[in-house]
């Protein structure tokens, strides 16, 4: 008896004992236990490594990411790593850096702009993606890939969901940090703040935009800023960047649109409706006959007359399909599951073809869509009535069932351009694409049509709600085409003029919002959210996004070790870098995870970080 | 009439003549502006009602405390002045009771308390309690670790070591005042050695009197004046000058000490579980968006600025200084050479070489150094050019030479500690603008790397945040103006006791 009170007494002098030494300024010791609460991992016998794991993270400055980069540090140096931050300035040296494998970790991020799954894993983790630079090459990844974009929505949860456990936690191809929320200030005092939407995928809207003075709509420009001055061509095909996402969806229209959540929706494009074919590789679309090409005539926009018709979706779907169709491509990769389209004259034919959709033919579910029923098809886009039953109708199928090509067509690259245009503007490269000069020939789309100076020469001619003017090197005006759908009160621009600036420095584009120069902005800065909130001059809205952030491992470097992986992985802790950014990060686990609301995260654990780093110190006889 | 405004004069050249009662009057007004700051921080708007705050209302009785005791020992003092042309030893007994406000971080009022105290006021005894004050303050400073969840780990030593140096501070004062009274400065030199040594924590006072005492015997207590000896005498008489020396020493000995008092992860790691805190006793300056404290930030980040500022003033001066008087001395072709030079140097904007030099070579502290002090070497040299011109024609150069003087021996010997005063003028200042230059390239993100606490960098991350947490960028601001104005004034204070016509 006494022996053992002894003996607790003991243990509890020692207790105290180690309290005050953790307490004090020595780094407390990690770990302590027997076994974890779920059992997963021992921690028995863990060993400390003797070199630290030296581990470059690779960031670039030019997104700004200097901010996490430092909290990643920060956690990895923390959890027993030597951790150095390698910061480049801007996209094309972080991307010189991560070709030459001069790094450990990348900060990097992929946003899923059409809001399908497909689209959120095939670039970067399918061994042929063509953004997958770290070079994953894993046939149980591309297998899921595969399986998940021929499924329907309620088959491919299941898919995506083994896939991302296979991906995060399994193999540990990734760590993930954060989905950012999207957020957006309107100045309620000029806009009327109902018109501003803000999208989960899609870039903003402009038709929809009205002035809270409906009066001023003509004579008042609508002023907003964007970061990039230096912009990728207005040609759809030939634009994947930022500089140009925005202005591609405001000056094309589509067959398919994204609503604010996601879903595909055929508001505002040039689709009364769509139909697929049961079998999932058949995509009908029944085209309206109220837009109209826009040129720019006399520094102003005005109506060609012209119709967008059939013929000009199957050019710009083939476009699409077709590498070579322009010199640089940058589309391809989300075209490749396309195979052909084609007008379809035969009304006959989509009688007799079911649908997925309702079980009902093809017919009956475009018909559905149509103002008149469809009496007659069309290969003359000039002779299209849609009131007199005369409409166009255009096929497009792919090589396998791929529903979510659906969401594909609804991104900016979707865009339908004008085919005798094109054909213009274009001829040298088309007839001879040999004889094509890189820098030397303009081609369709290119800023210098439209830059103001000797060589202006603005040549546009645009399927969507707005024009492209003019640009020079602070700012670039659109104005509305009068020819787009003009009878629609909702979707027919009403604002004139849209004006906008070149501002690089977010603190600036707050600065300017705050000052009434510019109506909105999106993605305020952290710190300044509270301000809008409390400023009632400013509508606030938010919703949380596509943009998955993530730190990419080199495989061929210490990143080789599955163990040192999931030791890293476990070390970051995204609730905390969420903490420093007044919580407005959402954690997050794969990239599909926004996209399809999985709700899973990667929570931080330093046990496990503390038994995988020992596992990693045991496997390289570095203790 | 006439008389009258005679009389008004007399009393005030009577009145100017006591420096204890300037020291008092600073005291009373600079304890009750701070006083009301502190206070007004317990008003709140909202309600137009007071509150108490635990930690700026008791600060600030304090203050008001020694206002009002400086106030009545100023008064108690004028009048003294007036009727018996001295003040009377009960008001320089009261006085001793200025000096603890020291604690509170007043040090107005505690150098007014040790300049009333003492009616002869030799040179060893302004040195002896500045010393004292000086080790005091960081004392104070680091005291507020106390307020931390965590000590320091060698915290208790470090602040051991200075409360041990001011009792031997004390000593000292009590030692050097009653030899400079006597004259018997002989048995002193053990004294002045450990001083010298304890001078090594970067207390600039302590070994200014080691030094002091030292050349006093070497001239046989004190008969003989020294020269340097009387400059600092007269430095020590620009109240404005030797604050600005204060501020510096304090932030020197607080870079040293801080290696024992402070932590410095407290400064670098960040902390999530204390993000964007507002002031307070555990951070007195708030904390920063990655949850690190502020002030262990600044105090670190004092000692960046002071090491680059140091450093890049003290190289321009050494090799801009020996280029200017070389081109001074021996004038014709090598003047032309080096003069020709340095205005090709000077042609280019300070600050657009120094980007230059950091783009070219990337952002560290030693090419910062490297990229300051280059723009500031044609500065010395032109200043050292034309004092040297001037020396070299005066007669005791003229005798030299008449004695067969080697001219390299005329230049080291005669001409250049003779020409030294401009230059230490100008480098007192440029000390400040090092300090600045510094803060404003890392502000530019092109000084130190972000996590280093420097002074700029600190500014930098306040910026975003001007507008929802002002503190974050309001402290480190204010820390960099007090820098500054400190090396300006003592800039000032060193011109005019350098300047012959002043003496």
């Amino acid at each position: 008896m006494r022996i053992k009170k002894l003996l607790a007494m003991l243990l509890a002098l020692s207790c105290l004992l180690a309290g005050c030494y953790t307490s004090g300024n020595k780094e407390a010791a990690t770990g302590g236990g027997n076994q974890d609460e779920n059992g997963q991992v021992s921690m028995e016998g863990l060993v400390t490594p003797k070199d630290k794991p030296k581990v470059v993270i690779l960031t670039n400055a030019g997104y700004g990411d200097e901010a996490w980069a430092n909290i990643i540090e920060d956690q990895l140096e923390k959890a027993g790593f030597a951790p150095e931050i390698s910061l480049l300035p801007d996209y094309a040296s972080w991307r010189a850096a991560v070709d030459a494998k001069k790094f450990d970790l990348a900060i990097t991020y992929w946003n899923t702009v059409t809001g399908s799954p497909d689209y959120a894993v095939r670039s970067v983790w399918h061994s042929k993606g063509p953004l997958n630079l770290y070079g994953i090459n894993d046939p149980t990844l591309d297998e899921y890939i595969e399986l998940g974009s021929t499924q329907t929505p309620e088959e491919y949860i299941e898919t995506y969901n083994k896939f991302e456990d296979y991906l995060v936690e399994d193999k540990a191809y990734v760590i993930p940090i954060y989905v950012s929320i999207k957020t957006l200030a309107v100045n309620n005092e000029i806009m009327n703040p109902d018109t501003v939407r803000i999208s989960k995928s899609r870039s903003m809207c402009w038709e929809q935009l009205r002035f809270k003075d409906e009066s001023k709509m003509a004579s008042m420009p609508f002023i907003m800023s964007q970061t990039a001055s230096d912009l990728t061509p207005l040609d759809p095909v030939r634009a994947d960047d930022g500089s140009t996402f925005m202005l591609n969806t405001n000056s094309y229209i589509r067959l398919m649109n994204l609503t604010d959540t996601d879903e595909i929706t055929t508001d505002s494009t040039l689709s009364k409706a769509y139909a697929i074919s049961d079998d999932g590789s058949d995509f009908y679309f029944l085209l309206r006959d109220d837009v109209f090409f826009s040129k720019v005539q006399n520094g102003h926009a005005v109506n060609t007359g012209e119709r967008v018709g059939a013929e000009d979706a199957v050019f710009s779907l083939d476009r699409m399909m077709n590498k070579d169709s322009v010199p640089d491509h940058k589309n391809f990769n989300n075209f490749t599951a396309m195979e052909k389209s084609e007008i379809v004259t035969d009304l006959e034919s989509l009688k007799s073809v079911p649908s997925k959709q309702s079980g009902k033919s093809v017919y009956d579910v475009l018909n559905e869509g149509a103002v008149a029923p469809v009496t007659s098809l069309t290969a003359d886009k000039a002779a299209a009535d849609n009131a007199a039953g005369v409409y166009q109708v255009v096929h497009m199928s792919t090589k396998y069932a791929f529903p979510q090509i659906l969401n594909v067509l609804a991104h900016s690259s979707g865009g339908i351009v004008s085919k005798k245009q094109i054909e213009t503007v274009n001829a040298k490269f088309l007839k001879d694409p040999a004889a094509y000069e890189a820098g030397k020939d303009v081609l369709y789309g290119e800023q210098s049509w439209y830059t103001e100076g000797a060589s202006y020469n603005n040549n546009l001619v645009c399927s969507g709600p707005y024009i492209a003017i003019k640009k020079n090197d602070v700012e670039i005006f659109f104005e509305a085409n009068p020819g787009y759908m003009p009878t629609e009160t909702k979707y027919a621009p009403k604002i004139k003029t849209i004006q906008m600036k070149f501002i690089k420095d977010s603190e600036t584009v707050f600065s300017a919002l705050r000052a009434g120069d510019i109506y909105i902005m999106y993605t305020i800065p952290t710190a300044k959210i509270d301000m809008v909130k409390e400023d009632p001059k400013f509508t606030f809205k938010e919703i949380p996004g596509n943009a998955y952030n993530y730190l990419a491992f080199n495989f061929d470097g210490i990143f080789k070790s599955e163990n040192l992986r999931k030791a890293a992985q476990y070390a970051i802790d995204q609730e905390q870098i969420s903490a420093v950014f007044n919580n407005r990060l959402i954690p997050t686990y794969s990239s599909v995870t926004p996209v399809l609301n999985t709700g899973k995260a990667l929570k931080a654990d330093p046990q496990k970080t503390a038994f995988y780093l020992s596992e990693w110190a045991k496997e390289t006889d570095n203790y | 009439m006439n008389n009258k405004t005679f009389l008004k004069r007399t009393e005030a050249r009577k009145l100017k003549n006591f420096s204890e009662l300037g020291a008092l009057n600073i005291s009373w007004a600079a304890s009750l502006v701070i006083a009301l700051v502190l206070l007004y921080n317990n008003f709140d708007k909202s309600v137009m009602g007071f509150y108490i705050d635990k930690m700026s209302f008791p600060l600030g009785l304090a203050y008001l405390a020694a206002a009002a005791l400086s106030l009545a020992l100023a008064l108690a003092s004028r009048a003294g002045i007036k009727a018996k042309d001295g003040i009377a030893p009960w008001v320089r007994a009261a006085a001793v009771l200025l000096v603890p406000f020291v604690l509170i971080g007043n040090v107005f009022s505690a150098i007014a308390g040790f300049m009333t105290a003492k009616k002869t006021k030799p040179i060893e005894y302004h040195l002896a309690y500045f010393s004292i004050l000086n080790n005091m303050m960081v004392f104070v400073i680091g005291s507020l670790n106390l307020f931390k969840p965590e000590l320091p780990e060698n915290f208790w030593l470090g602040q051991g070591l200075l409360a041990l140096s001011m009792a031997f501070y004390a000593v000292a004062l009590v030692l050097v005042s009653r030899a400079a009274d006597t004259g018997r400065y002989a048995r002193l030199a053990p004294l002045a050695a450990i001083l010298a040594l304890t001078a090594a924590v970067g207390n600039v006072f302590a070994l200014l009197l080691a030094l002091v005492v030292f050349a006093r015997i070497r001239n046989e207590g004190g008969r003989n004046s020294i020269e340097w000896v009387e400059t600092l005498r007269r430095v020590f008489r620009n109240y404005m000058a030797i604050l600005g020396l204060l501020v510096i020493v304090v932030l020197l000995t607080l870079s040293v000490v801080s290696a024992l008092t402070f932590d410095y992860r407290t400064a670098t790691s960040n902390d999530y579980s204390t993000l964007m805190r507002a002031p307070s006793m555990e951070f007195p300056f708030g904390t920063d968006d990655l949850g690190r404290c502020i002030f262990t930030r600044i105090v670190f980040g004092a000692r960046i600025s002071l090491i680059i500022g140091m450093i890049s003033t003290a190289a321009p001066f050494v090799v801009g200084g020996l280029l200017g008087a070389a081109a001074g001395f021996y004038e014709n072709r090598l003047d032309n050479v080096i003069m020709r030079v340095m205005d090709v140097f000077f042609a280019v904007p300070g600050t657009l070489l120094t980007i230059a030099i950091i783009a070219a070579f990337g952002a560290n502290m030693l090419n910062l150094i490297i990229a300051l002090s280059i723009s500031n070497v044609p500065v010395y040299a032109r200043t050292m050019r034309a004092q040297v011109m001037v020396t070299s024609n005066s007669e005791f150069v003229e005798a030299a030479r008449g004695y067969g003087r080697r001219p390299f021996e005329i230049l080291l010997k005669h001409v250049v500690p003779n020409s030294m005063a401009p230059m230490i003028v100008r480098a007192s200042v440029s000390i400040g603008i090092a300090v600045l230059s510094t803060s404003s390239l890392s502000y530019l993100g092109l000084g130190v790397e972000p996590k280093i606490p420097e002074w700029g960098n600190i500014l930098k991350i306040g910026s975003k945040y001007l507008e929802t947490n002002p503190y974050l960028a309001i402290y480190p601001g204010i820390f960099i103006i007090v820098l500054v104005l400190a090396f300006n004034f003592l800039g000032d204070g060193m011109r005019d006791a350098l300047d012959p016509k002043l003496k």
